[in-house]
C-alpha cells in the first residue's frame, strides 16, 4: 500500500502539471477530431498565468504568479515569479527544476523532480490528440463545454478528485485550470496573454 | 556518485529525520556542541515580559516558503501554511509544493491528526517532530522564567528549565531580532535565529519577524530558512 502510496506520489506531480500545460494546447471545443486538428497546428505556445491556491485553512488564497513556455517537440519553460521564483525546465529529454533560496535561484533537488521526467511523454499524448486513451483519467465534456476528466482508479481520486478544462471563447485556448484534490482543497490557473506559434529561442528552455 | 548521494540524501530515512523541517546550517553550527552555560538564578527587572514578546499571544496565520537542507548536501523548498492557537498551543500546518500540491497536512490540539500525508511525509514521526518545531518557534515556553541575564549588548536571555531536562534560553536583542537556544540533557537540540525586519504592518507589533532559521542539531541534524510571505490574524472560528 505504501509503495502504491509513492509511485502515486511520483506521478501526481507531473499529472498536475501536464493537465495545467496540455489544458493550454487543447482549445477544446467538446470535439476530439477538431481537438486533433487544432493540436496539430500548435508549434509552440507562450502565456502568462495566474494561479490560485485554494485551502479550507486559507484565509485568502495562495495567488501565484509566472510565465509560461512550450516548444515542439518537448521542449518547456514553466517559471513561477512570486510569491516564491521557482522555474521548471524541460528540453531533449532533460528536466531540471530551480528554486529561489538564500542564495539566489538554485537547482532542486526536492521530491517531484523524478515524477516530472514522465511529464513530457504524457504531453506528447496529448498533443497527439489521443485523447481517449490519457493514462488514468476518464475525460467528459460537460454542457458549457469545459472538459472533465476524473481519475480511473479510487487510489488516484484520493489525491486528484477532479479536474476541469474551461476553453475561453478564441480557439485553441484555454481560459482556466481547476485541479481539485479534494473537498477543502483545489487550485485554479488563469491563462493570459497566450500567444501561439511564435518563434522561442532554445536558450529559453535550458538556462534558468 | 552524485546520482549516487542524491539517492542518499532523498533516501527515506534521510529525509524524514531531516527533511522534516529542515535547512542549511547558519551562525551557530551544531558541530560546535554548545554547551548549557550557567544563567544568574534572579531575574533582571521586567526580562519575563520582554521575553515573551516573540511570542504569539493571538491566533495567527503564517505563510512561509521554507527551505530545508541537510548541512552541504542539498536543499528542498516548500510553501508552509500555519494556524497557531497559543492558547490552547495547538497548530495547523499544511505544507505544499511551490505548485500547489499538497504534501502534509495536519492538527495538533491535545493530540496529533495527520489528515494527509504524501510520500514521505506520511510518518508519524515527521508530524511529531514538525509540531515541536512550530511549538517551540511560535509558543512561549512552558512556566516562569529560572533565570536572566542582560549583555553589555543590550541582550536580554532568559531561561525556563522543564522537569525534562529541557532547557530554552530565550534571547531577545537590543534590534528587537531574538533567538531561541533549546537543550536536551545540556547539549544543544534546537537553535532559533530570527533578522531585524518585520512583516508589513505588524512594526510595533507582535515579534513577527519576515526571516526565520531553524536549526536541528545531532546526527540527523537539518537547517530551515523560513521566509515570510503573509501574516494575517485569525478569528477564533478559524
Amino acid at each position: 500500500m505504501r509503495t502504491g502510496l509513492r509511485v502515486l506520489a511520483k506521478k501526481l506531480y507531473p499529472m498536475a502539471f501536464l493537465f495545467v500545460i496540455s489544458g493550454l494546447f487543447l482549445g477544446w471545443t467538446g470535439n476530439v477530431k477538431e481537438f486533433r486538428k487544432e493540436a496539430r497546428s500548435v508549434q509552440s505556445l507562450s502565456a502568462d498565468f495566474v494561479q490560485e491556491k485554494n485551502l479550507k485553512i486559507l484565509i485568502q488564497p495562495i495567488v501565484s504568479k509566472g510565465k509560461f513556455r512550450f516548444k515542439k517537440p518537448d521542449s518547456l519553460r514553466w517559471e513561477y515569479e512570486s510569491p516564491v521564483r521557482s522555474i521548471l525546465l524541460m528540453h531533449n529529454g532533460d528536466m531540471r527544476r530551480f528554486l529561489e533560496g538564500q542564495d539566489g535561484l538554485r537547482e532542486d533537488h526536492g521530491p517531484g523532480k523524478q515524477g516530472m521526467q514522465v511529464v513530457m511523454g504524457q504531453i506528447s499524448l496529448w498533443l497527439s490528440g489521443n485523447f481517449e486513451n490519457i493514462p488514468d483519467f476518464q475525460a467528459t465534456v460537460e454542457e458549457n463545454r469545459a472538459i472533465v476528466l476524473t481519475p480511473a482508479s479510487a487510489s488516484l481520486s484520493a489525491f486528484i478528485s477532479r479536474i476541469e478544462l474551461i476553453p475561453s471563447d478564441r480557439p485553441g485556448v484555454l481560459r482556466s485550470v481547476i485541479l481539485y484534490e479534494g473537498e477543502d482543497s483545489y487550485t485554479t490557473i488563469r491563462f493570459e496573454n497566450v500567444k501561439v506559434n511564435e518563434d522561442l529561442p532554445e536558450s529559453l528552455f535550458v538556462e534558468p | 556518485m552524485k546520482k549516487t548521494m542524491m539517492r542518499r540524501f532523498w533516501n527515506r530515512r534521510y529525509f524524514l529525520k531531516g527533511f522534516c523541517l529542515a535547512v542549511l546550517l547558519f551562525g551557530v553550527s551544531c558541530s560546535r556542541a554548545q554547551r548549557l552555560e550557567p544563567l544568574p538564578s534572579g531575574l533582571v527587572p521586567e526580562s519575563e515580559a520582554r521575553c515573551a514578546a516573540p511570542f504569539v499571544t493571538e491566533n495567527w496565520q503564517f505563510i512561509h516558503s521554507i527551505e530545508a537542507s541537510l548541512g552541504g548536501e542539498g536543499a528542498a523548498s516548500v510553501i508552509g501554511v500555519t494556524n497557531v492557537y497559543p492558547e490552547r498551543r495547538a497548530a495547523h500546518c499544511v505544507m505544499m509544493t511551490v505548485e500547489g500540491f499538497v504534501l502534509f497536512d495536519a492538527t495538533f490540539d491535545q493530540q496529533l491528526h495527520v489528515k494527509r500525508g504524501v510520500p514521505p511525509f506520511e510518518s508519524k514521526a515527521f508530524a511529531e517532530g514538525l509540531m515541536r518545531d512550530i511549538a517551540l518557534i511560535f509558543f512561549k515556553p512552558f512556566g516562569k522564567p529560572t533565570g536572566s541575564a542582560l549583555s553589555k549588548a543590550g541582550s536580554l536571555t532568559c531561561r525556563y528549565e522543564r522537569g525534562d531536562e529541557t532547557v530554552e534560553d530565550v534571547c531577545v536583542n537590543a534590534d528587537d531580532s531574538w533567538m531561541i537556544h533549546q537543550y536536551r540533557k545540556g547539549s544543544l537540540h534546537r537553535f532559533i535565529r530570527t533578522g531585524t525586519d518585520r512583516a508589513t504592518g505588524t512594526k510595533n507589533g507582535p515579534f513577527i519577524p519576515k526571516e526565520l532559521e531553524l536549526t536541528a542539531c545531532g546526527d540527523h541534524g537539518y537547517s530551515l530558512h523560513l521566509r515570510l510571505i503573509d501574516a494575517k490574524r485569525l478569528k477564533e472560528a478559524e
